[in-house]
């Protein structure tokens, strides 16, 4: 029962709580470009959910020993970049050798694998001393958070590009930085979050 | 000006001011807004990122050209983490506070979009020199919204510059949090957007950031079939089936003169917007080509079904009318006697 409350906890901490893209800025850029072009949002949401999930649990698993736990900072990011290059190479095989996927959806594994959100994973699982149910969870959790965060700004792209009433000056990218700024907002004050850090 | 000169000013323009990586291209956000809070935290991340985009831009140009996308994508990032390692070393050593405080986004430079991006767009298909270019252009531009942003963020956020303090009566506190980057952002990118457009009116910096795809999305495809009707096993297909030979009827209506009362054309439209949205609601489902076949027969079938007993309806109907006008006749002979007949020839002739 404590498994599956560790795993609820850490994927509703990625999601809601603190939602890792809005209140973190991980995988922000991603997002954000993947809100405007969202047709392949599906494959991609599902490869970056695929590699944080999976990339967490090696990552905590190999935290399990002694030796490695105690490695400092830098000898941490290159394991936690050699899983990610591995796990890449490995989904990259089987995308294009065993299940023959599409070119597009090929050149989507790179921009899922290499990115903040996923390389952050393991960091917060390390400083967090999380366990292996909860590395589960903030991977699910992460990989859902992307959704939420695509779908929004993309709802809210929609609108902006239809306003007629925004300044030239602020139309594109500044409207969508400040649109951005507010739900980040938003989810700051879900989180509860003082104001100093 | 030389060729040479023209093609180098274009290419500052480019990939400094036009196409400005952090404000029209919305690339390496995550460390600028969450790392860009004091102007020390600045220097680090500018310098760090500025370094890795020109080592690995060059790098890319002169050795990974002939290789494929999808190796060259991890290549980029042990790269970046190989020439982060000696610069988070060096920093520890310089300004260890500040380098501590910057906490996972100095590893996590090694994988920024920014590199990824701009190696894949330019360094791979250009030469040396004009890779070089770009790589110095974007990697300063990036390095100096990074620097305003860590300054008006220390000042604002926390009444100090450079750690000394400025004593201002307020501080807005929220700047130093994520949605305070953003916001800024918002706003510097604002500024440099008017001043682009009066300066250079041709150029269209919001196309760095393409919207056109917007309206194509899947959240469309969601939204219709949350709106259509749940029908998982079909039962509304029967009640759609009546729109062909409502549309039959239609046809023969037009082509003979009809005898319908007001009350019954009235009643028609609505049942055809009926019929028409079941017929949109279960759209979704008819696309797929495979099911389409077997769904046309069964249309076919029960159309078939529907005009027998549509015949067998109107026999009866004629047996009816039959049936009752000679009773009416002999009804008629009976009051009248024999003057019936002769009216009734008269009438005919």
């Amino acid at each position: 029962m404590s498994v599956v409350s560790d795993l609820l906890s850490a994927a509703l901490y990625a999601l809601v709580l603190s939602n890792l893209i809005f209140t973190g800025g991980y995988g922000a850029s991603e997002a954000v470009r993947m809100a405007a072009k969202p047709k392949q949002l599906f494959p991609l949401t599902m490869f970056i959910t695929f590699f944080s999930t999976t990339s967490s649990i090696i990552c905590v698993l190999l935290d399990q020993y002694p030796k490695i736990r105690a490695y400092n900072e830098i000898i941490h990011s290159i394991i936690f970049l050699g899983v990610i290059v591995v796990l890449y190479f490995i989904t990259l095989f089987a995308a294009v050798v065993v299940l023959k996927a599409k070119k597009r959806t090929v050149s989507k594994i790179a921009i899922s694998a290499f990115n903040t959100l996923v390389l952050a994973i393991p960091f917060i699982n390390s400083r967090s001393a999380f366990g292996f149910a909860e590395a589960i969870g903030l991977g699910l959790g992460s990989g859902l958070a992307f959704i939420v965060a695509v779908l929004l700004v993309n709802f809210g792209l929609r609108r902006l590009s239809q306003n007629e009433n925004i300044p030239n000056c602020f139309k594109g990218t500044p409207a969508i930085f400040i649109y951005v700024s507010i739900l980040s907002l938003a989810f700051a004050g879900i989180s509860g979050k003082g104001l100093t850090l | 000006m030389s060729e040479r000169q023209n093609r180098f000013l274009k290419t500052v323009k480019n990939s400094a001011v036009i196409h400005n990586p952090v404000l029209f291209e919305a690339i390496g956000i995550a460390p600028v807004v969450a790392m860009a809070i004091s102007l020390k935290s600045a220097i680090i991340l500018s310098v760090v990122s500025a370094v890795e985009l020109v080592i690995i831009e060059l790098f890319a140009c002169l050795l990974l050209k002939h290789l494929k996308r999808s190796i060259r994508m991890p290549i980029y990032a042990i790269l970046g983490m190989a020439i982060n390692i000696p610069m988070y070393m060096l920093f520890k050593f310089i300004i260890p506070n500040e380098t501590a405080n910057a906490g996972i986004f100095l590893p996590l430079l090694a994988v920024n979009s920014l590199i990824a991006l701009h190696c894949e767009r330019f360094a791979v298909k250009h030469k040396l020199s004009e890779t070089f270019t770009d790589a110095v252009s974007a990697g300063a531009s990036y390095a100096f919204v990074i620097l305003v942003l860590g300054i008006v963020r220390e000042v604002l956020g926390n009444g100090t510059f450079y750690g000394i303090k400025l004593n201002l009566p307020v501080k807005l506190s929220g700047l130093i949090m994520p949605f305070g980057g953003f916001l800024l952002l918002g706003f510097m990118a604002a500024v440099l957007k008017s001043i682009i457009n009066k300066k250079y009116p041709d150029a269209k910096p919001e196309e760095a950031f393409d919207l056109s795809e917007i309206s194509q999305s899947h959240i469309v495809k969601i939204k219709n079939i949350l709106n259509s009707d749940f029908d998982p096993y079909g039962e509304n297909e029967d009640e759609a089936e009546p729109v062909l030979n409502i549309k039959k009827a239609k046809k023969e209506k037009h082509d003979k003169p009809s005898n319908t009362t007001k009350t019954e054309k009235n009643k028609k439209p609505e049942k055809r917007k009926n019929s028409s949205r079941k017929k949109r609601a279960s759209a979704p489902v008819s696309s797929d080509t495979a099911r389409e076949k077997p769904r046309a027969q069964k249309i076919s079938d029960s159309a078939d079904n529907y005009l027998k007993d549509f015949e067998d309806m109107l026999a009866d109907l004629d047996e009816y009318k039959n049936k009752y006008s000679v009773d009416d006749e002999t009804e008629q002979k009976d009051k009248t006697g024999g003057a019936g007949e002769n009216e009734k020839g008269g009438d005919d002739e």
